[in-house]
């Protein structure tokens, strides 16, 4: 990214930040009215979580087409920066469900299906650290990344919106245009991090890459 | 053809069990342990009288897919390791579609699985008191969550043959994967059994979207699996 466009991305954060500091306002009809303002970050990490979720599925489609090892790296990386989303999205969640419902944790089938995301890219990651071969570890991950894309959103989506009538999250929320104003322009800013972030760690992951294969290649050279 | 490979698979499974009886054996001695451990530490819970009924029915229904989840995690990984072990791979690849493969193990599997639940879910039920009010609902979930956890396992159980560890991968694999099943399961469970269901109250009129949910489940995972299975295969 250019320094124009990390200028750019720095000032639109910073407004979108003082928009919500300044201007939204206190939500009543919540135990307190103040913090519920927190529901305009909790929200953006949610989208970019799911947002990176697709990047991740997405590369691993394209490596199980191309056999591109180059979509592999993407597929890893859009993994990690998933990971990152879906802990910052629990991290707000609970803060907000500890002021507004009394308890950090409440077992709620979204709040549930987060966690569960978690747990599925921590697996992702314990499965790559498990095989050696590059070409396999790519095959395997990208079916395991899909197979989990497939299955997890029955949890997180299909259950709390058709199944259950008691959930501590509104099945379609509507937000006043206040709130709107700070959450869509905010989903956006941390969008705007996440290409920044998914460019700087290909390139990151690609080096990294090629100083294992030299090291391999110095190694079978002394052998 | 596609069916005669299928379930020449599923044969050559069932038999290679039923000779050895390893896995079979294994699971139903852990279901067997675990159960009386279950028993051992409930003893002084008082699960007598109308409140304690209630906690039975709960402590249940959430223990019998415990036990499910971690016998089929113990049992289920097998079915592909011992083709690797034994050097039948290649052999299976070149004379069988890979999707007949999956779906062969899938049966085996899932039959296995079905057994763990026969020995489970009375064993549970007895030692905490527990009576099912709707036997047939109580079944139909069983059957239809066993059906998607065993399409999880064959093909998470697949991925884990590839690897250098096979320990406790298919365990840290499958279950984020399985939770839709897993409390679906445990929602069925608890409704078959009557919990805060009157006695006359039919299980399909309150509670038909458990089996949904298990069913969707089930063909997704299904689904998912048999588009993704060449993948694993044939690298």
């Amino acid at each position: 990214m250019t320094p124009v466009a990390k200028g750019a991305l720095f000032v639109f954060t910073a407004g979108c930040l003082s928009y919500i500091f300044l201007k939204v306002p206190a939500a009543q009809g919540f135990a307190n009215p103040e913090l519920a303002r927190l529901v305009t970050m909790h929200l953006p990490c949610a989208y970019v979580a799911l947002v990176a979720a697709v990047i991740a599925a997405w590369h691993g489609i394209a490596y199980l087409r191309k056999r591109d090892l180059d979509s592999d790296i993407k597929s890893y990386v859009g993994a990690k920066i998933a990971f990152l989303y879906c802990f910052l999205t629990t991290i707000t969640g609970s803060m907000f469900a500890r002021v507004q419902w009394g308890s950090y944790w409440n077992w709620d089938p979204r709040q549930t299906a987060v966690a569960v995301l978690l747990l599925v890219y921590a697996a992702y990651f314990t499965l790559r650290a498990s095989i050696e071969d590059p070409e396999r570890r790519a095959a395997l991950s990208a079916v395991y990344v899909l197979f989990a894309s497939i299955l997890t959103p029955m949890l997180g989506y299909v259950i709390p919106t058709f199944f259950i009538d008691q959930s501590l999250h509104p099945k379609f929320a509507k937000f006043d245009l206040s709130y709107r104003m700070a959450i869509y322009p905010m989903a956006i800013a941390l969008a705007w991090h996440l290409v920044w972030m998914f460019r700087l760690s290909v390139r990151a992951e690609k080096v990294n890459q090629a100083i294992a294969e030299l090291e391999l290649t110095s190694e079978g050279g002394l052998a | 053809m596609w069916v005669k490979e299928t379930m020449a698979i599923a044969g050559k499974e069932l038999r290679t069990e039923w000779r050895s009886r390893v896995a079979l054996a294994s699971l139903g001695l852990f279901v067997a342990c675990s159960i009386a451990l279950v028993a051992l530490s409930t003893a002084r819970i008082p699960l007598n009288g109308e409140g304690g009924k209630e906690i039975g029915s709960q402590i249940a229904a959430a223990l019998i897919w415990i036990q499910v989840c971690f016998a089929s995690a113990m049992g289920l990984g097998r079915a592909f390791v011992v083709e690797s072990e034994r050097g039948t791979m290649t052999a299976l690849r070149l004379h069988t579609r890979a999707t007949a493969v999956w779906a062969g193990k899938f049966i085996g599997n899932t039959l296995l699985l079905l057994g763990v639940c026969v020995i489970t879910v009375p064993m549970t039920c007895g030692v905490l008191g527990v009576t099912v009010k709707h036997p047939f609902a109580l079944i139909a979930v069983v059957i239809l969550a066993a059906i998607g956890m065993g399409a999880v396992f064959t093909t998470t159980g697949a991925l884990v043959a590839q690897t250098s560890a096979r320990g406790g991968l298919l365990a840290a694999l499958s279950f984020p994967v399985l939770l839709p099943a897993f409390v679906s399961g445990v929602d069925g469970t608890l409704r078959a059994i009557g919990w805060r269901l009157s006695a006359s109250s039919a299980f399909l009129d309150t509670s038909g979207g458990i089996l949904v949910q298990l069913l969707s489940y089930a063909v997704l995972a299904i689904a998912a699996s048999l588009l993704l299975f060449d993948a694993i295969w044939n690298d």
